[in-house]
């Protein structure tokens, strides 16, 4: 079948629900079975390298293009996409109307955005996607959900405005919209709004603002699929030209950062944000370092999706039953939750690279190609942080001493339980079987379970307990929240302070009025 | 001759700029207007003046005076009677609303 | 039938309807006024179709009127760029016109009267011409705006002050082109090839500035927009800002040519102050009318800024975002008519109104998909083909503010509200004109060729 309709069917979808009455979570979930179903079709077109290409012509044309990689990723996105939307029937309990349709619609462009084969295709999707989950993202309606949205939205839209000046200037230039057509100022440009988007360290202070306020499964796909377009932009910059310096220690800062903030924070959604950024830098990192290093850094952002996904899925199933976010007021909840507990144990367990799970697999690829002393040494540290982190977040959430008030927890619903299921069954196949997904990016053998791995492996495991421990006497972990609303609510003070200063000179006299026309008038004049 | 038609109506023109700056009734303002639209008016006549020509009524081999500003100036001075109505209503009815022509008073004016 | 009719039929209409509504004092006529207002746009859009083989193959029609050769008397004229304005004009009239059958005779008069000035000013080849058409059209437009409100006196008065200065500084302008030249038609003007005085140019352009709300000049621009009723508004910003716009293209592309593109620096900035000035203060309002006012000067600071590229690429730019303009702001301009409460956080509507209104927000910020888009994109392109680069992060900064506001906005609006009933002809307008903000960005192909054409004609500078 057509690829198009991968991206059509839910967009129809869409369209459909607000004619439909209360079955509207079927019709969405049919709506991108459907999508799935067509992805897979293509299957026998590219199992042999060949590649397809599509053109659309508008007076713009869009380019539509699968290959290998981007099968990959489109078929499992479109599969996420089915299991979140089952996971969201019991979850999403008001505004349906609202929900599924936005759904879908993030649904349609975002494997545009995966399946786009030029530039300007790519920006077309990148600012739909933006849109949409802007709207998914203020879901809530409160004032802090509404002003993290309009951060997201901004961030994303000087992302997108970036991605748009440098297209230009290469068709401009060129007369085409081809990714290798970039050059020097053009790129730099084309990869600043790709990290926007993903939330790389100093663009990054929108995504621990965007992500927890977001509804469960709507932060699942934020962070399992949303910043991945950026990464999956810049993977393809890659794959054409020469590896940049600067994006290195871009990533390597992310990786840093993210799990430094993630350790100090107690919100259980805001540890799994920050997390995003640093397992961001990992992708950053495996892309912009060799080609080893890309089929290294796409697996893994492939793998990030599964599992973070997953937690996120796990956390809102957590909020979902007891309704508290915060890690000091949870615990004990492996009696009430022990379905949830094992999946979010081996969701953790894939994110802090223990062997047979499938984050080890796509670390130990991006580990294996690099050369440098101090980039093997962050890299350990940053793993280790992640395990004590969540060693911390499976510690206080589901074991310790059970609150009083959370005596009457159930678990969770069975329709999200097959969802979470579903996603670390994934999780342990690709651990153990990673050649199925590898053979596909690659084309070379890769030994996953060769000593040096495991023994950098077991290093950074002990590390990771040792920062826990430590972390826990020095009382790292109680440390109030990071934010940067403060910072927003100036910008927005000092917005409207401009207005009245303006209002003061524009609400004058008419007299006023003439004045300025005739001093426009001789100013243009002498100019 | 300095003093001809087009400087006297450029001099009309700069004092009806400077009523509409410099005062703060509407009544005024309109007065101001009005002032620029006649300096307008003498402007365009005087560039169809010829010297030492003849009403354009054609009759021989004389220079005559170029006859289109003056048409043109017909519909000006129709034109600017309508804008000039309407203002003064205008203002009829702010008076009629504020009790005032001040626009020191009036505010958003 | 000849093209002089576009102009005399909507004319002479209105003063039909006018006396009918003076003689009679019989409610039974209402059903006849109404048809005759719709019969006076209808005929002037069908003769303009009729046109349409002839223009799009590149020729234009020609009409003297009264016969007389164009040194004399008056040339009307009609090319793509005429027929491109005179085709959106004519389509939203009609459309606004459906949505206000209900108001009362005197606005119908008026309506057609503005109509008949729209017209002449797109057909004329006359500057004085042009003056005389301009004022037909601010006349009724300044009473047009004049609504229930008391404030409403206030904001037309300053119109009227405002737009007299414009129409006495553009006969100025005509004053001098003709000392120096002695004759009126545009095209025996510019086909002399002098370069004329800046002075001239500067008086034309402060002129057309004022009509069209550049931004030292645009003092009338929000008063009039958010105090008018709202297909006034609609009126306001999609037609009466893009005459002005259209009148800078016919004379400064031609008449003004030398002078224009010695000047281009200048404009642009000027351009991209009304931008950052307009987006900024639309940011801040918090009355929706109003903020969809600064809006536009906003979107009229991005046609200047195209037009004065001087591109054959800046020009389609700027055509498609007048395009685009159009639609979108009639759209939102008319769904503020049928939402109650106009203070942004307390906006409340139904689906029917909102999901019209999102689609024009998204075709004024300039998301794919929508009309807007491709405005913004060619706009882009042209800026970086002069490699004017910091032009298009204007734009595109300026598009991500107008995110801002416009989404803050759908987003108080999403709430529904109590029962309240919509009349159909309101709702049809407002449906035809976000399906046109889609089908032109889904489907640019409609219009494209037209506006290439309209774009040879002026002819920008290589």
């Amino acid at each position: 079948m057509n690829i198009l309709f991968a991206i059509l069917f839910p967009i129809i979808g869409a369209l459909i629900i607000p004619f439909t009455k209360r079955v509207k979570e079927h019709v969405s979930i049919f709506a991108s079975v459907l999508s799935f179903l067509t992805v897979l079709s293509v299957y026998p077109e590219v199992s042999n390298n060949q590649t397809i290409d599509l053109y659309i012509h508008m007076i713009l044309d869009l380019h539509i293009f699968v290959d290998k990689l981007n099968f990959i990723i489109i078929s499992l996105v479109s599969f996420f996409h089915i299991l979140i939307l089952v996971y969201s029937i019991k979850y999403i309990k008001k505004d349906h109307l609202r929900y599924y349709p936005l759904l879908l619609l993030t649904m349609g462009f975002t494997l545009g955005s995966f399946l786009s084969g030029d530039l300007l295709t790519f920006y077309i999707f990148f600012e739909m996607t933006t849109l949409f989950s802007f709207f998914l993202i203020m879901h809530k309606g409160t004032e802090k959900a509404r002003r993290a949205g309009f951060m997201y939205l901004i961030m994303c839209f000087i992302g997108g405005a970036l991605i748009l000046i440098s297209l230009g200037s290469v068709y401009v230039q060129e007369g085409n919209f081809e990714i290798y057509n970039l050059t020097n100022g053009s790129s730099i440009l084309f990869i600043l709004g790709c990290l926007i988007k993903a939330g790389a360290f100093p663009l990054h202070f929108w995504l621990p603002e965007a992500h927890p306020i977001a509804p469960s499964p709507v932060s699942a796909l934020l962070s399992g699929i949303m910043i991945k377009i950026g990464i999956y932009g810049i993977a393809r910059f890659f794959m054409v030209h020469e590896s940049i310096d600067w994006v290195v220690i871009v990533a390597i800062f992310s990786m840093l950062f993210g799990v430094i903030l993630a350790l100090i924070q107690s919100d259980i959604k805001r540890i799994l944000a920050y997390h995003s950024i640093s397992q961001i830098g990992y992708m950053l990192l495996g892309i912009s370092i060799s080609s080893v290093g890309i089929a290294g850094g796409v697996f893994h952002m492939i793998n990030h999706a599964v599992f973070k996904s997953l937690l996120f899925l796990c956390m809102g199933a957590v909020i979902y039953s007891t309704g508290e976010r915060r890690i000091q007021r949870l615990g004990g909840l492996y009696k009430k939750m022990p379905y949830t507990m094992i999946t979010c144990i081996i969701a953790s367990f894939a994110i802090s690279e223990i062997p047979l799970f499938n984050g080890f697999v796509s670390k130990t690829i991006i580990f294996d190609s690099l050369s440098d002393n101090f980039l093997k040494i962050a890299f350990i540290f940053t793993c280790a942080g992640t395990f004590a982190s969540f060693y911390k977040l499976n510690r206080y959430v589901f074991f310790g001493k059970l609150p009083d008030n959370l005596k009457s927890t159930k678990e969770a619903p069975k329709l999200m339980l097959f969802s979470m299921i579903t996603l670390s069954i994934i999780c342990v196949l690709i651990g153990v079987f990673p050649n199925i997904i590898f053979k596909n990016l690659y084309a070379g053998m890769f030994d996953f379970w060769s000593l040096s791995h495991l023994l950098e492996a077991s290093v950074s495991i002990i590390l990771g307990a040792l920062i826990f421990i430590f972390g826990k006497k020095a009382g790292l972990f109680d440390m109030k929240e990071y934010s940067m609303d403060k910072i927003y609510r100036r910008f927005t003070a000092s917005a409207i302070l401009f207005y009245e200063n303006i209002n003061k000179i524009v609400s004058k006299d008419l007299n006023i009025y003439i004045l300025c026309i005739l001093l426009f008038f001789i100013i243009l004049y002498f100019l | 001759m300095i003093l001809n038609g087009i400087t006297v109506g450029i001099i009309l023109i700069l004092i009806g700029l400077y009523g509409m700056i410099a005062k703060k009734h509407v009544f005024k303002i309109i007065f101001g207007l009005i002032i620029i639209s006649t300096g307008l008016v003498l402007f365009f006549v005087s560039v169809g003046y010829v010297d030492t020509g003849a009403a354009p009524i054609v009759s021989g081999d004389t220079t005559y005076v170029d006859p289109l500003p003056h048409t043109l100036m017909l519909t000006t001075i129709v034109v600017e009677v309508c804008t000039t109505t309407l203002a003064l209503v205008l203002a009829l009815k702010i008076y009629e609303k504020y009790k005032t022509l001040d626009i020191s008073t009036l505010e958003d004016l | 039938m000849d093209i002089i009719f576009i102009v005399v039929v909507p004319l002479f209409l209105s003063f039909v309807v006018s006396l009918m509504h003076a003689l009679s004092r019989y409610k039974k006529l209402v059903f006849f006024e109404n048809f005759l207002s719709i019969i006076g746009l209808l005929i002037p859009f069908l003769i303009l179709m009729s046109t349409f083989p002839v223009i799009s193959s590149g020729d234009t029609i020609t009409y003297n009127v009264g016969g007389w050769n164009p040194f004399l008397g008056i040339a009307l004229e009609m090319d793509s760029l005429t027929f491109f304005f005179s085709f959106i004009s004519l389509a939203l009239l009609i459309l606004i016109m459906v949505y206000s059958l209900s108001r009362s005779a005197k606005y119908k008069v008026l309506y057609l009267l503005m109509a008949a000035g729209v017209q002449g000013v797109l057909l004329t080849r006359d500057i004085f011409n042009l003056y005389v058409f301009f004022e037909i059209l601010s006349v009724s437009t300044y009473i047009l705006v004049i609504s229930e409100k008391k404030r409403s006196y206030k904001a037309s008065f300053k119109y009227l002050v405002l737009g007299s200065i414009a129409s006495v500084l553009f006969l100025f302008g005509v004053g001098i082109i003709y000392e120096t030249t002695g004759v009126l038609n545009i095209d025996i003007i510019s086909s002399m090839n002098t370069p004329q005085l800046k002075i001239t140019f500067l008086l034309f352009l402060t002129s057309l500035g004022i009509k069209s709300g550049i931004v030292p000049l645009h003092f009338w621009v929000p008063d009039a927009h958010s105090i008018a009723p709202p297909p006034v508004s609609a009126l306001l910003s999609g037609l009466v800002l893009k005459i002005g716009i259209y009148s800078m293209f016919r004379l400064f592309y031609t008449i003004f040519r030398t002078n224009f593109f010695e000047m281009n620096d200048v404009l642009m900035a000027v351009g991209a102050i009304t931008i950052i000035f307009g987006a900024v203060l639309a940011l801040v309002q918090k009355d929706l009318k109003r903020m969809l006012a600064y809006s536009s000067i906003n979107q009229i600071g991005i046609i200047f800024l195209a037009f004065s590229f001087g591109t054959e690429l800046g020009i389609i730019g700027a055509l498609y975002m007048i395009l685009a303009h159009a639609v979108a702001k009639t759209c939102l301009f008319l769904c503020s008519g049928i939402i109650g409460d106009l203070t942004i956080v307390s906006l409340k509507s139904k689906p029917s109104v909102w999901l019209p209104f999102f689609i024009g927000s998204l075709s004024l910020i300039g998301l794919p998909f929508t009309c807007g888009f491709i405005g913004k994109y060619f706009v882009c392109l042209a800026a970086m083909e002069t490699s004017n680069t910091v032009y298009a992060g204007i734009i595109l900064f300026s598009s991500i503010i107008s995110a801002v506001y416009y989404l803050r906005a759908s987003c108080y609006l999403f709430r529904i509200p109590k029962d309240y009933k919509i009349s159909y002809l309101m709702q049809i307008p407002v449906y035809i004109s976000s399906f046109a903000c889609i089908v032109l960005g889904v489907l640019p192909v409609l219009i494209m060729d037209m506006i290439e054409l309209a774009a040879k004609t002026l002819g920008g500078v290589i």
